[in-house]
């Protein structure tokens, strides 16, 4: 569901009417269920802002999934048009006479007509402030930022849209009084474009959540390989599905070994396919090291095989068996290893 | 190009900015104090360079040169860094810059004086024997805008007397017209940055093709200027071998071997937050489509033999279209690590 967000109540009071607001029980006004979500009045400035979305945010959980601020915004670029209404790309913030150095992309990153927004926790009137903040944005509000900063905590898309009430500097009445004097007409005027705005895509989900059964067993450095190797694979193949094409996942679940042995395999055949001269390497050390195996021994390589350098573990039970070893040892080629080590892959 | 041009108050009536602002007429100019006071004062996304890139000109405090990292150039002399300039116009998926500054919009200092006492002063610092080298290159393409050539004047006047200092001006552009009118110095080399045109078009935006920047190089050479080649990045894909043997062919029907100072090789690497930076960015690139692993030294490639086998790869086939084994050299990997048969730098 998406949330609405509005300074004033006068400019949310369109929204509030044609789409059936109803106030819900909640320890704050002002929040209201509506026909395909809520709708918040969040109050003047950037600390009112940042309070009621991060509650109403954080109250109603995964049943939002994405948030939409609306209102005016004071021009600081001629060459935006009054009562136009425009996307914001991007949002920054002064505080306290200070640029935060935190911004903050919406949703419409993309689009062209999306222009960057300032939020100021004072009402922008005079000239110089109009020249300062020009250095970093097309126009100023008070919120955007604020509530922008809500949604990156929380991971949902931001889409904010301004309409053009005055300029800046130029002499002309304080937005923010012209918000609570015109908010009918400005509340009109959103409605209409909001009617007309195509809906957001529905929220993305875990791309590749791990849901491989119980004969898998994942360690944390495991999900994070998987999940890494998943999405070069994604790129590489194009979807998911390819991608579990190419790998005979009930062989490796059947294996007779640990859980974690069988997610072990399982990362060793994703990073085959992900990167096919890792096989060749794989490959090429299993058949070096096969006499270690033979006899007991078992070989490891620094990760991502950074230096030379091999981990040996083998249990001696008695004179045979460290015979055995002392042979496996000797049948090894190091300088082979090495070489293979040092990029002499011979493909 | 621009969306907005800022210049700093000290040097608003200079001729080299006059230069600049008759250049680029129509696009808004405000004046600031400091570059500081808007380049990097705020986080900006990378991507905003694609429609509202900023022209910042200012004076650069502080140091002017920084000694380059480990194995960056050829040669056994001290390499430093010009910081003449921040942020390129191209737009490389790879390009550490996006995780380096917090800004993609372009920095041009034009107090050309301060970076020639700088300059001078680490030469005469130089043991006997001794020879440093400067890049231009490394914080911006040092030829892709064509907004300062008194700049490129400059430098040729200041290294024409500087015996014991060589001046890289590393490049993707092709915009070579005020280096042709300029006397060739033996001591400052051109050097281009190639890949094979399957590459330049998936992974280096906005950047001339191939055979654009080799004729370049090709114009540059016949017109007596020294000229050198950077394999780097290197990016593995399957068809790799066969895509530089073509790209090799077709730079050497273009240049005879013996005309390249050098030739460096270099696979794709990262810091982490570079790393992050390109996963944001471009997060569907086929760059990412391997696995990368973080080495010793912190930064995110392939692992050891498959970088090493590229660079192996690489620098074979270079030796089989005939360029000198002297002249090839690996940036930014250690020769020991790459095994015996590198010449180390």
């Amino acid at each position: 569901m998406i949330l609405l967000t509005f300074a004033h109540r006068g400019e949310a009071s369109r929204f509030l009417k044609k789409k059936h607001a109803r106030t819900v029980d909640f320890p704050l006004s002002g929040l209201y269920q509506i026909d395909d979500g809520f709708l918040l009045v969040t109050g003047e400035g950037l600390q009112n802002a940042t309070e009621r979305v991060a509650a109403v945010c954080g109250g109603l959980g995964e049943e939002i999934e994405s948030v939409i601020n609306l209102g005016i915004a004071g021009a600081l670029d001629d060459s935006l048009s009054l009562g136009e209404i425009y996307p914001v790309r991007v949002c920054y913030a002064e505080q306290n006479g200070s640029m935060q150095f935190r911004s903050f992309p919406t949703a419409s990153f993309e689009d062209a007509r999306a222009r960057d927004c300032v939020s100021v926790n004072y009402r922008a009137v005079e000239p110089d402030e109009a020249n300062r903040l020009i250095n970093f944005a097309s126009c100023v509000d008070r919120e955007a930022w604020a509530i922008a900063s809500v949604c990156a905590l929380f991971n949902l898309p931001f889409f904010s849209y301004k309409l053009i009430s005055d300029r800046v500097g130029k002499g002309q009445a304080d937005l923010f009084e012209a918000a609570k004097e015109q908010g009918q007409y400005y509340s009109d005027r959103l409605f209409e474009f909001f009617g007309l705005r195509q809906a957001a895509p529905p929220r993305q989900k875990e791309a590749h959540a791990i849901a491989l059964g119980e004969r898998f067993y994942f360690t944390t450095s495991q999900k994070r390989r998987y999940r890494a190797l998943m999405e070069g694979l994604r790129i590489k193949l194009g979807s998911e599905q390819e991608i579990w094409k190419r790998i005979d996942l009930e062989e490796i679940a059947s294996a007779k070994c640990s859980a974690k042995a069988r997610t072990g395999e399982l990362l060793n055949r994703l990073g085959d396919l992900l990167n096919p001269l890792n096989a060749v390497i794989r490959k090429r050390l299993a058949d070096l090291t096969k006499p270690l195996t033979d006899a007991g021994c078992s070989a490891h390589f620094a990760e991502g095989f950074q230096d030379d350098s091999i981990t040996l573990s083998a249990r001696v039970d008695n004179a045979e068996s460290l015979r055995r070893l002392v042979e496996a040892l000797n049948a090894v080629s190091l300088n082979e290893i090495h070489a293979l080590l040092n990029g002499k892959l011979d493909v | 190009m621009f969306s907005r041009i800022f210049v700093e108050q000290e040097i608003r009536d200079s001729a080299r900015v006059q230069e600049i602002l008759d250049r680029y007429q129509g696009v808004p100019v405000s004046t600031i104090e400091r570059i500081s006071d808007v380049f990097e004062r705020v986080r900006k996304p990378y991507l905003l360079k694609r429609r509202d890139l900023a022209l910042l000109l200012g004076s650069k405090k502080g140091k002017k040169i920084r000694e380059s990292p480990a194995f960056y150039g050829l040669g056994e002399g001290p390499h430093y860094l010009l910081m003449h300039a921040y942020n390129c116009i191209h737009e490389c998926a790879y390009c550490y810059l996006q995780g380096y500054f917090n800004s993609p919009d372009i920095v041009l200092f034009l107090n050309f004086e301060d970076f020639s006492s700088e300059i001078e002063t680490a030469t005469r610092a130089l043991s006997n024997g001794e020879r440093a080298w400067f890049h231009a290159g490394e914080y911006s393409d040092s030829l892709a805008l064509p907004a300062v050539s008194s700049g490129l004047e400059f430098l040729f006047e200041l290294f024409g007397n500087l015996s014991r200092a060589s001046l890289e001006l590393r490049t993707k552009s092709t915009n070579i017209k005020t280096l042709l009118g300029l006397e060739p110095r033996p001591n400052i080399v051109a050097s281009f940055t190639l890949s094979p045109q399957k590459w330049i078009e998936q992974y280096e935006l906005n950047t001339p093709p191939l055979a654009s920047r080799i004729r370049a190089l090709g114009t540059l050479a016949r017109g007596g200027h020294p000229v050198a080649v950077h394999f780097d990045p290197i990016i593995y894909q399957r068809d790799i071998e066969h895509a530089y043997r073509a790209l090799l062919k077709e730079l050497l029907e273009s240049i005879s071997p013996s005309k390249l100072e050098y030739l460096s090789l270099g696979v794709v690497r990262f810091s982490r937050q570079v790393f992050q930076q390109i996963k944001a960015n471009y997060p569907d690139s086929k760059l990412l489509a391997a696995e990368f692993v973080k080495g010793f030294d912190n930064k995110i490639s392939y692992n050891r033999p498959t970088r090493l086998w590229l660079l192996n790869k690489i620098k074979t086939l270079c030796l089989e279209a005939g360029i000198d084994e002297r002249r090839i050299y690996l940036c930014m990997e250690s020769a020991q690590d790459a095994g015996v048969e590198f010449v180390d730098r």
